[in-house]
């Protein structure tokens, strides 16, 4: 099909054997690419019961179906695997270079399996595919093993000069395999959840480094480019004037927070997210309770409006030295930022994230940026993922506040809120798996088990996997993502808030409108209406994942950038909205499939009690919610075409999607 | 004629249909939209609104179709 490159490399590391295998046109047409090719491999390629950091787990990196094609944000990469996380279903994506260069190197995703007997780089580019040892690689930090592998394969490998290759590395942490690690790239940038970095660290796989210059075909590339320049034209002009500061955000974030919720026009967002970023969050989340608190347990009325300005982002964009794009962006919201005389030994650091911000911030009670970035820093060089380390640390601090740990048992370290000395020291412990670091190394959930007395009740999680830092009580469609996602825990999958933006229903019939005001009380309640936003939200990711689309064009909204038509011009197939997010729909039902397959219970994976309200919070702007999050969850499952009670995908859907027969998915309809 | 309007939460919605339209007579500007939506704010803050998602003048004639946006964010990251 075109935009495809028709093939996918498999990559043995224990015998260090390749196989290039065509895939077929019709499995293309099913599942699209990104993240719908790597479902459609790994759920046959990964035996029931693989251990997910052994030789039987496959970890697939994928290109989207657009990305290369003249398409605009389009340039995400996708990792795939059995999670060790979640024992689940576990991906990951990312921006960045790597998306295109996979493509670029004439395949869409390259599949590893096996063990390597030693450290490992995989290298593409015009002498083939190869392994090569990394042995001295080993034990380096992310943002060094990239520089040194730009340096060794640079301008090295006869092709044209100037064209740098993509590589894609672990940390220390992926090393050490702890659960919580991710995979970086662009100098630490992260496809950072799901434990991604651990299975490609216990495959002894230190970097992928690509460096191709293969044409990525597309059918109709003058429609393709018209669809862009429409949309770029449009961000374009979306520029913030000037006396728009950061301290205006909270006001924003009061009207985000009202009681009513209104039909928004996303694309004006743009000209926030040129400006600052996701940072711009930080104070508009704080005040409307988008940013969980004290570990989910607190609110602004205790935070307070003293310490959440002290994250006002102007103050990070002050230090900002440049900004940049990922692959084919339009927008451009990350930044490099100027850490001398904050972060030991180092003098830029990409700007961190919103997630990192609350992560480290307002969800340990922490007020201190200095202490964010340096705890970005270490997790940026070790691999750790931030949401994950920083949900994990609140835990910690947590279980210590009410004696379910003491100095004896942190080796001295005192935890307490806020204490951005202690967060610092503790993230770096974690990192190195030293001391108490090593119990909390893997995240919340092995850590209540390791240290037991109770502590499950503060592992903030979802089937396993820490939460974004969305407050499902803000917005209760983001809690039944985070709740019946195959990836459970992903804040970037459906909410009300991206879908009121993503105007989906303009093409899509069956997706509820969202057209006029309504009251924020519906989105509290287990009807089909809400159900099916969930449902819509959750195929349109899949479609947005499966082409390499970047969440911020999803919202910036269907009527300003129109992946379905994308997809029609790219492929030449023009098969319209309904038939992608059917295949939105299959890739999910596999997704569902492949847990089911690997004995994932659904229900078991419902978010922890606290983030559904139940206690309610006593302070704040979620004061007393709760959310009947079973049945809204049971609702999303009757209405996608799962079983109602256990979330076990229906006969009769599989039949729809021609997904399976008694075993599970018909291998010839593939 | 009709133009598509998005709000802010605040303002008095019971000015836009359901299907997020203003009717106006023809020959309307921008800043008669403006008045006639009475906006919580001041006439000021129409910097933050845009109109065919470009900066207008509040003189600036709207036609049939025309589409004017308010700022918005959404929650995410």
């Amino acid at each position: 099909m075109k935009a495809s490159m028709g093939k996918v490399l498999r990559v043995d590391l224990g015998s260090r054997t390749f196989e290039e295998r065509a895939v077929p046109e019709e499995t293309y047409r099913r599942f699209l690419g990104g993240i719908g090719l790597s479902v459609s491999l790994l759920y046959d390629e990964i035996p029931a019961g693989a251990d997910p950091l052994g030789p039987d787990n496959v970890l697939c990196f994928a290109s989207g179906l657009l990305t290369g094609t003249g398409s605009v944000m389009t340039g995400r990469w996708m990792v795939a695997c059995k999670s060790p996380l979640t024992g689940g279903w576990g991906d990951a994506n990312c921006g960045g270079t790597l998306s295109p260069a996979i493509k670029q190197c004439g395949w869409d995703a390259i599949l590893f399996r096996g063990i390597a007997s030693e450290p490992l780089v995989f290298v593409a580019d015009a002498k083939g595919p190869r392994l090569e040892p990394a042995g001295e690689l080993w034990g380096k930090d992310a943002i060094e093993s990239e520089t040194a592998l730009m340096e060794r394969y640079g301008q090295a490998s006869g092709q044209k000069p100037g064209k740098r290759p993509a590589v894609a590395t672990i940390g220390p942490a992926a090393e050490k395999l702890s659960l919580i690690s991710g995979i970086s790239n662009d100098l630490g940038r992260y496809a950072a959840r799901s434990g991604v970095g651990a299975v490609m660290g216990s495959k002894r796989l230190k970097a992928v480094v690509l460096k191709g210059n293969r044409p990525i075909s597309c059918s109709e590339p003058e429609a393709v480019k018209a669809l862009s320049r429409s949309y770029s034209k449009k961000v374009r002009n979306q520029n913030l004037p000037g006396i728009v500061l950061g301290r205006f955000l909270p006001l924003l974030g009061k009207v985000l927070g009202a009681s009513q919720v209104v039909p928004m026009d996303g694309i004006l967002s743009s000209g926030i997210m040129k400006k600052w970023g996701t940072i711009y969050n930080n104070l508009a989340g704080a005040v409307n309770g988008d940013s969980p608190m004290k570990n989910w347990g607190g609110s602004v009325a205790e935070f307070g409006s003293r310490r959440y300005r002290k994250l006002d982002p102007d103050r990070i964009v002050a230090r900002e030295t440049r900004k940049y794009h990922c692959y084919s962006c339009v927008i451009g919201c990350g930044g490099v930022v100027d850490v001398k005389g904050i972060v030991p030994g180092a003098t830029h650091s990409h700007k961190p994230e919103y997630e990192t911000v609350c992560a480290f911030g307002p969800l340990c009670m922490n007020d201190d940026l200095g202490t964010i970035y340096r705890c970005n820093d270490i997790c940026n060089r070790s691999g750790l993922d931030t949401i994950s380390a920083g949900t994990t640390v609140a835990f910690a601090i947590e279980c210590f506040e009410n004696g379910l740990l003491t100095k004896v048992d942190t080796g001295g370290l005192e935890l307490r809120w806020g204490d951005g000395e202690a967060i610092e020291k503790l993230v770096g412990m974690m990192a190195r798996r030293e001391g108490f670091g090593d119990v909390l190394a893997d995240g919340v959930c092995k850590a209540a088990g390791r240290i037991g007395r109770g502590s499950e009740r503060f592992a903030m999680n979802a089937g396993g996997q820490e939460p974004g830092m969305h407050d499902s009580r803000l917005d209760p469609m983001m809690g039944v993502s985070f709740s019946a996602d195959p990836t459970p825990g992903k804040h970037t999958i459906s909410a009300s808030a991206y879908y009121n933006v993503s105007h989906v229903w303009e093409d899509v019939p069956w997706a509820p409108r969202v057209t006029k005001i309504y009251p924020k009380s519906e989105e509290y309640l287990a009807t089909d209406r809400e159900a099916d936003k969930s449902v819509a939200g959750a195929c349109f990711k899949q479609v947005l994942d499966a082409a390499g689309g970047c969440l911020f064009a999803l919202a910036s909204g269907l009527q300003h950038w129109k992946i379905f038509d994308y997809i029609d011009a790219a492929t030449g197939e023009h098969r319209g909205a309904l038939e992608y997010m059917e295949c939105g729909r299959r890739i999910q039902t596999l997704r569902q499939l492949f847990n089911v397959k690997h004995g994932i219970q659904p229900r078991d994976m419902i978010m922890n009690r606290r983030m559904a309200g139940i206690p309610p919070l006593e302070s704040g702007s979620l004061k007393g919610i709760v959310v009947p999050i079973e049945d809204m969850v049971s609702a999303y499952w009757r209405r996608i075409g799962w079983d109602g009670a256990t979330g076990v995908p229906l006969a009769e859907t599989l039949e729809t999607l021609g997904l399976s027969t008694s075993a599970g998915v018909d291998k010839e309809a593939r | 004629m009709r133009i598509r309007v998005y709000m802010p939460a605040l303002a008095d919605h019971s000015r836009i249909d359901d299907d997020g339209f203003v009717n106006l007579p023809d020959g309307r500007t921008f800043g008669d939209l403006l008045s006639y939506l009475h906006l919580p704010f001041p006439r000021g803050l129409a910097i933050l609104c845009m109109v065919n998602y470009e900066k207008a003048k509040l003189s600036r004639t709207l036609a049939d179709g025309d589409t004017v946006s308010f700022l918005s964010i959404f929650s995410g990251g």
